[in-house]
């Protein structure tokens, strides 16, 4: 078994190798080696205009808005769509319905959010709109599925006592599973902000809207300098929401 | 027409490890009518939660019957029997409470099933039923605690809470498995007296299992010992020998 | 307790107040993002938008299936794959060194309880430059590179080599951190080189966790080969992007089904080589 795999490693790898058809050498040399350099000196120093830091700041403001709106619309479709699939009527109607529902959040998470993006640019336009529904739908299927495997996992003694007693599932549900789980769907949520903040700062790039459109726009126009301040905006944005992300997580526990 | 009737009631499970059948409840007869006050006794694994169980009709059994109300509940459709399960409460052993609900979220179980969805999402964040909730907590002596996250207090206090649950609840058929764990002799005593009133004020059909052998005779007025998912005797505490106790608990 | 508060409490518990200070602080925070990021989903409904989707979403089916699509779409995959490997092995050239350096499991002096020293302070500088490459997003990097190296491959096998690099690097260095333990400390008091701690304590027991760690990251650089496609960097995710411009949905239906099941398949690929490992 081990045999077998480090033969298929060892084999992919240098398939891919020889696939690239990687000049390495051409990579290497001396010339290229001084076109990097003079492309590299365009960037710096970083364009620090008053005007254009306000555009910054202002995209910057825009991609927050969309990681923040996209995951919290993604959590509330994610917890219904994750209760109809953990609602238990043990019909075989339902059930198949059950089915339905993790299909759809299969097809919504295997699809990354750029693609979903680009797709929705056709109806929704472009702008921080379509980057938003792009992370909506997308955070729903990640989402959908983590909590349906957490409300699956977790131990059903509250949930159950409230149900046997006459409580609804709704009831049973929201104080007995979603009560239990409370801490665990938060970190869910707050790790995939850290994710989405990252795919919001990049949806621009297909015309979403936020840093990633600014950063294409002065990318096209070869404005290399501007392009170093949305990049290094994106970092620090990107380094932020990490960072406030870990702090709440550390404070519930 | 009593309150609870099981008829041949038998509840088997399968061991999955050595792949033996067991019976957990073996040919149960039994009748109980509307208001009796009725203690269960009997060693560990005897059948006492399965017992209490088949009585709410938790789950079906594998042969046998049982009546409620004169009607099988297994007969009736799920949303009718469903509906049936508001009129009867059952207490686990284990205190079922979410860590980090607050007592008042914990509590509110007793009164959840009589709410509508709304008001239960209202609850959550605005304590619509205070009121009620204080009042039976007071009763318990833990009406200051009732903000407080349910993971902070003692056993014997969610103990507390768990019974609030049943005397908030609008049911006519209490069961409450081993109500008085976790509890001191004299709070014991108190929290018995509360319960024994309540259902009489109320005119209610209490049963439950008790280890505290001494209470159970002292204040119920019968007794039933079950053994190894059989049941040994069905008295009058007066007719309840040292004899026949022993007889129960000896393995 | 409800004398605390400065101004009159609107209700008598505390509970309640507490909830409505958090739904106060929420609305103010959360209001002005829906203007920032335009969101008026009415205007998916307005006539214009609503006609042209519903042509591009009739124009997904049937999907377009004719040898010669199917070839370019195979190839296309296949070329994914090739860039999201030697990007990984580029990432690991970058990454392994850097794990080893930043790592404190080999650092003598953090041993001896040095306060400050010089490789201490390198460590430091390293662990923020990894922080950086990681911090960009891959597509980013690629864009930048798009216009060093061209459009083609080349571009995506740098980003995914600095990008998971930097992640590597910072995981390797946690792995190797938390598989060390009282025999390493020993090791090290006894006179053991770093490299002889690294060969015979550290490596055989975090050897696992490395080795299931690179190949899940193998899987996730798989997916971000396919969305750097989207600015030139070679693969199915530059067929996507033209066939998107062109409004061509029965492509665009092929190609994200060659992109499930080309993502299902490093699954599989990812779960037989940890498995193995086991």
């Amino acid at each position: 078994m081990k045999v077998l795999s480090t033969v298929l490693i060892l084999s992919l790898v240098t398939s891919s190798f020889m696939w690239v058809n990687i000049g390495l050498y051409e990579f290497l040399n001396f010339e290229s080696i001084k076109a990097i350099g003079r492309f590299i000196d365009e960037f710096f120093p970083p364009n620090l205009e008053k005007t254009f830091l306000t555009s910054v700041a202002i995209a910057l403001y825009e991609t927050l808005a969309m990681s923040i709106l996209g995951t919290f619309f993604a959590t509330i479709f994610g917890l219904t769509i994750a209760y109809m699939i953990v609602e238990n009527k043990k019909s075989v109607l339902d059930k198949f319905q059950s089915s339905i529902f993790r299909g759809l959040l299969n097809i919504l998470r295997s699809i990354p959010e750029v693609v979903w993006a680009a797709i929705l640019i056709i109806s929704a336009g472009l702008g921080p709109f379509t980057g938003c529904l792009a992370i909506i739908i997308h955070t729903t299927g990640v989402l959908g599925r983590l909590f349906t495997d957490a409300f699956e996992n977790c131990t059903p003694i509250s949930s159950r006592t409230l149900r046997v007693n006459g409580c609804s599932f709704f009831q049973g549900f929201i104080y007995g599973k979603f009560f239990q789980l409370t801490p665990q769907i938060i970190s869910y949520v707050l790790y995939r902000w850290e994710n989405n903040i990252r795919v919001a700062s990049i949806l621009g790039i297909v015309g979403a809207g936020g840093l990633g459109q600014l950063l294409t726009f002065n990318l096209g126009l070869f404005l290399m300098d501007k392009a170093a301040t949305v990049i290094i905006a994106t970092m620090i944005l990107i380094v932020i929401v990490d960072g406030l992300s870990s702090t709440i997580r550390r404070s519930l526990n | 027409m009593c309150h609870i009737e099981l008829s041949n009631y038998v509840k088997k499970v399968r061991d999955s490890f050595t792949k033996n059948s067991k019976f957990i409840l073996n040919q149960i007869n039994l009748k109980i009518n509307y208001g009796d006050k009725v203690a269960i006794v009997g060693p560990s694994g005897a059948g006492k939660t399965t017992l209490l169980k088949a009585m709410v009709f938790s789950d079906p059994p594998s042969t046998g019957k049982i009546l409620v109300n004169g009607k099988n509940p297994w007969a009736m459709s799920r949303s009718k029997r469903h509906g049936l399960r508001k009129q009867f409460f059952f207490v686990p052993q284990e205190n079922p409470f979410p860590n980090r609900q607050s007592v008042y979220h914990a509590a509110l179980g007793g009164l959840l099933p009589s709410m509508n969805a709304l008001d239960s999402f209202i609850n959550l964040f605005y304590p619509r039923h205070l009121n009620d909730i204080s009042n039976v907590l007071s009763k318990f002596y833990i009406e200051d605690r009732v903000f407080e996250r349910v993971d902070k207090l003692s056993g014997g206090e969610k103990r507390r809470i768990s019974l609030s649950r049943a005397i908030l609840s609008k049911a006519s058929f209490w069961a409450l498995d081993e109500p008085l764990s976790g509890l001191d002799t004299g709070l014991a005593r108190d929290v018995m007296n509360i319960l024994l009133q309540t259902s009489t004020d109320r005119s209610l059909t209490f049963v439950c299992s008790l280890h505290q052998v001494d209470i159970a005779l002292g204040y119920f007025s019968r007794i039933i010992g079950i053994k190894e998912a059989s049941i040994v005797f069905d008295l009058a505490p007066e007719q309840v020998t040292d004899e026949t106790m022993r007889k129960v608990y000896e393995r | 307790m409800k004398g605390k508060r400065m101004f009159v409490s609107l209700t008598k518990n505390h509970m309640v107040d507490r909830n409505l200070i958090i739904g106060l602080v929420l609305i103010v925070l959360f209001v002005p993002l829906f203007p920032a990021s335009e969101f008026y989903p009415w205007r998916l409904f307005d006539d214009r938008n609503f006609d042209i989707t519903l042509k591009f979403l009739s124009s997904f089916y049937p999907p377009k299936v004719d040898v010669e699509f199917l070839s370019i779409i195979f190839f296309g995959s296949l070329q994914t794959i090739a860039i999201a490997t030697v990007g990984l092995v580029f990432a690991l050239i970058i990454g392994v060194p850097a794990s080893l350096l930043i790592t404190n499991v080999l650092s003598f002096s953090k041993i001896e309880q040095e306060k400050t020293s010089f490789t201490g302070f390198v460590r430091y500088a390293i662990r923020l430059v990894l922080i950086m490459l990681r911090s960009i997003p891959e597509i980013v990097w690629a864009l930048i590179f798009v216009r060093v190296v061209g459009l083609g491959p080349m571009a995506g096998i740098l980003a995914i080599g600095l990008t998971y690099g930097g992640m590597l690097g910072k995981v390797y260095a946690e792995i190797l951190e938390s598989a060390a333990g009282i025999k390493h400390i020993q090791g090290m008091q006894i006179g053991y080189s770093r490299f002889q701690i690294l060969a015979y304590v550290l490596i055989p027991q975090s050897s696992l966790e490395m080795i299931s760690y690179t190949v899940y990251r193998w899987e996730c650089a798989i997916r971000s080969t396919v969305i750097m496609g989207f600015v030139g960097a070679g693969g199915l995710g530059f067929q996507l992007e033209s066939s998107l411009k062109m409004l061509q949905g029965g492509e665009v239906l092929t190609i994200l089904i060659a992109f499930v099941v080309l993502v299902w398949l490093a699954d599989q690929f990812s779960s037989l080589i940890r498995r193995s490992v086991r």
